[in-house]
């Protein structure tokens, strides 16, 4: 079959990933916020026996690198085989859109133009001459609407039939002729060349980079105002409305505060009832299954039964109903728009400790997983600000650690009225925010100069999300997730705990003898050696911290039936718990070393063990440091 | 380099600027050109020639 090569450029922000959604039927992540996407992600489609394969590439405001984080983007342009470049721009910024399109044709002439957000367009009475902009450049234009699903058809086509253009692009008179001696070369080539050498015979000044971008800017400029007309603009009422609650500064806090407290509030008073209905209903599934598998001798059977089966239900219940209200909601405000605003207005604290509002996004990140939190310091400026944020991200409870977190308030802090559950819960996470900004300064003093780097970061237009596409496509990927971690991690992880239980040392288990090893340092720290272990038999997943503390303190040798959520309490207090107890859990669930897997892409993305090492002993430190500090108090 | 960070927002010679409005803290500052609304803290924006 023939194979057509699509890639996807863009700025930041603009719909490159929805379009290759739809194109391709994959479900890429999509957010309203610049950095979404940080690594190309390729799939492809058939239609009349060709096979399109796109590849969709970071966002990037221009080819001409500011980072090496953008450099991926031209690299790809310069260094790999492609049969056509689909820029995508923001129908809605044509002025800075076609700035990229330009560069894009110093690279190739093989140039697909397509305009996303028509729908936004058209709601604040711009008017765009289609027909212009395909004479000016030569190339095939396309009008989009991705939310819409508007235009892709004519894409299709327009993918199978396009030629070269005859487009050069005009640049200021001494770069052009400098060019003009480079014929053997792109010319993106050259001008990348030029700005790396910083110097050339043939040349009597040495342009920078701000030379080559007010060159293409003021061009894209000038064939914007030849091709859209603003007359008519209005602000869109959605921007005015929301706009409106940041215009004011107090206003603009309760708004931020508000709506966290309310995306908890709906998570905690939604979740109860699920939770106990998977509970009584994996429980129920216990007696058939045993008698099912009652051919089995006693030593196959229990293992599977209280070890694994047992675990994975457990984890299952306790995560799954809290998750799946909880990321629906955030994806919502996400697509939105709101997580930028969040970056914005934090942006002052996260200075002062050496760092900026877009850590904020990476703590966002975080909350669903630690892994992606520390994936996604890519968009922080420089490398300090990027270690930053990747050492501090634990921070942040993960979707392992949110439920645990939840239980415990249940539990402990009175589960008949989830608005004061929703007030603590909203308070462990500012204790998060807070415990962030601290140890993000100390980095900062102790192993970072005190360089600082420019903050800008793009405050997109408020967007309406599709709000049911939004919730079925996040609770698809988190039943997946979870179940997936609970099958991958939690069984297996339950079988082995069964061996540790049952494996005697003399007159003990190796478990309990673990758990007296370690009761000296809990007791110094106002918990116990249980609590201790179970944080370090978490390591590989934090799903699996609760049912390790309960298989602890039911004593002996699997876990206990355990109907539902209020029958922990009994457990839990029988061993001694009290109020001061979980508030000590708490503070060590959101304080100690991050999981398996976020120690894996530490270790990748930073490319050092030290700063593995420390983001290991880091948290663990903090951790134990409070928890001993508090115990005296509380 | 400085420079060249705003320029990829389309803040580049003879560019029309305006101010939107300020975070709680008052730093940064929200600007918009054309279609892109970006925020600045006051001690980059300082650095930005503007004629009234």
């Amino acid at each position: 079959m023939k194979v057509t090569k699509v890639c996807l450029v863009g700025n930041p922000n603009v719909g490159k990933s929805s379009l290759f959604n739809i194109l391709t039927g994959s479900y890429e992540h999509t957010g309203n916020w610049t950095g979404k996407t940080v690594e190309d992600a390729k799939s492809s489609y058939v239609l009349e026996q060709v096979e399109y394969e796109i590849t969709d590439l970071p966002g990037t405001y221009s080819l001409i690198p500011e980072s090496e984080e953008e450099k991926v983007t031209s690299d790809y342009l310069l260094n790999h085989e492609y049969d056509v470049a689909l820029v995508v721009a923001d129908a809605t910024n044509l002025e800075r859109s076609l700035a990229l399109l330009l560069e894009v044709f110093d690279v190739t002439k093989n140039v697909v133009l397509a305009l996303n957000l028509m729908d936004e367009v058209r709601l604040r009475h711009i008017s765009i001459d289609q027909d212009a902009l395909k004479k000016i450049f030569d190339i095939p234009v396309v009008f989009l609407s991705t939310k819409e699903g508007e235009g892709i058809e004519e894409l299709k086509k327009v993918l199978a039939s396009s030629s070269s253009s005859k487009y050069e692009v005009k640049h200021h008179l001494k770069i052009q002729s400098y060019l003009d001696r480079k014929k053997e070369m792109v010319p993106m080539q050259a001008i990348l060349e030029l700005l790396e050498k910083r110097f050339d015979s043939h040349f009597d000044f040495v342009p920078s980079k701000m030379d080559f971008l007010n060159d293409y800017h003021l061009l894209s400029l000038e064939i914007a105002h030849r091709v859209i007309n603003r007359s008519q603009e209005k602000e869109k009422r959605l921007d005015k409305v929301l706009n409106g609650f940041f215009h004011n500064r107090l206003c603009s806090f309760l708004t931020m505060f508000f709506f966290l407290f309310v995306l908890l509030f709906l998570t905690i008073s939604l979740s109860n009832y699920p939770s106990d209905f998977l509970f009584s209903i994996f429980s129920s599934l216990e007696e058939p299954i045993s008698s099912f598998f009652s051919f089995l001798p006693s030593g196959l059977l229990e293992p599977f039964l209280y070890g694994g089966y047992r675990t994975l239900y457990w984890v299952v219940s306790v995560m799954l109903p809290p998750m799946m209200i909880f990321f629906p909601l955030f994806s919502i405000l996400e697509e939105f728009g709101f997580l930028p605003r969040i970056a914005f207005q934090l942006d002052q604290p996260f200075s002062k400790c050496g760092s900026c509002g877009k850590q904020c996004l990476t703590m966002c990140m975080g909350l669903g997983c630690n892994a992606v939190g520390v994936v996604g310091a890519r968009i922080m400026e420089n490398k300090k600000m990027k270690l930053l944020s990747i050492l501090t991200n634990v921070f942040m409870p993960c979707n392992g650690r949110f439920p645990m977190i939840l239980a415990m308030i249940t539990l402990f802090f009175g589960s008949k009225n989830p608005i004061s559950s929703a007030g603590i819960l909203t308070l462990i996470l500012i204790f998060g925010v807070v415990i962030t900004l601290v140890v993000t300064n100390l980095l900062n003093i102790i192993f970072f100069k005190k360089e600082k780097a420019m903050f800008v970061l793009e405050l997109p237009s408020f967007r309406k999300p599709k709000i049911v596409k939004t919730i079925l496509l996040s609770w698809k990927e988190k039943v997946l997730h979870i179940l997936g971690r609970a099958i991958v991690v939690a069984f297996p992880a339950g079988y082995i705990l069964f061996f540790f239980t049952h494996f005697q040392v003399g007159e003990i288990s190796l478990f309990q003898s673990f758990q007296n090893l370690l009761n000296p340092l809990g007791v110094l720290l106002g918990v116990d050696g249980a609590i201790l272990l179970s944080f370090l038999f978490g390591f590989p997943a934090n799903e699996i911290v609760l049912p390790i503390l309960f298989l602890a303190y039911s004593g002996g040798n699997v876990l206990e039936e355990v109907g539902s959520l209020s029958a922990l309490k009994t457990l839990l207090v029988a061993n001694h718990w009290t109020i001061s107890t979980a508030i000590l859990f708490l503070i060590l669930s959101i304080c100690h070393f991050p999981c398996a897997t976020t120690m894996l892409t530490i270790k990748k993305e930073t490319n050092s063990l030290f700063y593995t090492f420390l983001s290991f002993i880091l948290p663990t430190m903090v951790g134990l440091v409070l928890c001993f500090i508090l115990h005296f108090f509380i | 380099k400085k420079q060249a960070k705003v320029s990829h927002l389309g803040l580049v010679k003879n560019a029309y600027i305006q101010k939107k409005h300020s975070s709680m803290m008052g730093n940064p500052v929200a600007y918009q050109i054309y279609g892109t609304v970006f925020a600045l803290r006051n001690e980059d924006a300082k650095h930005i020639e503007v004629e009234l």
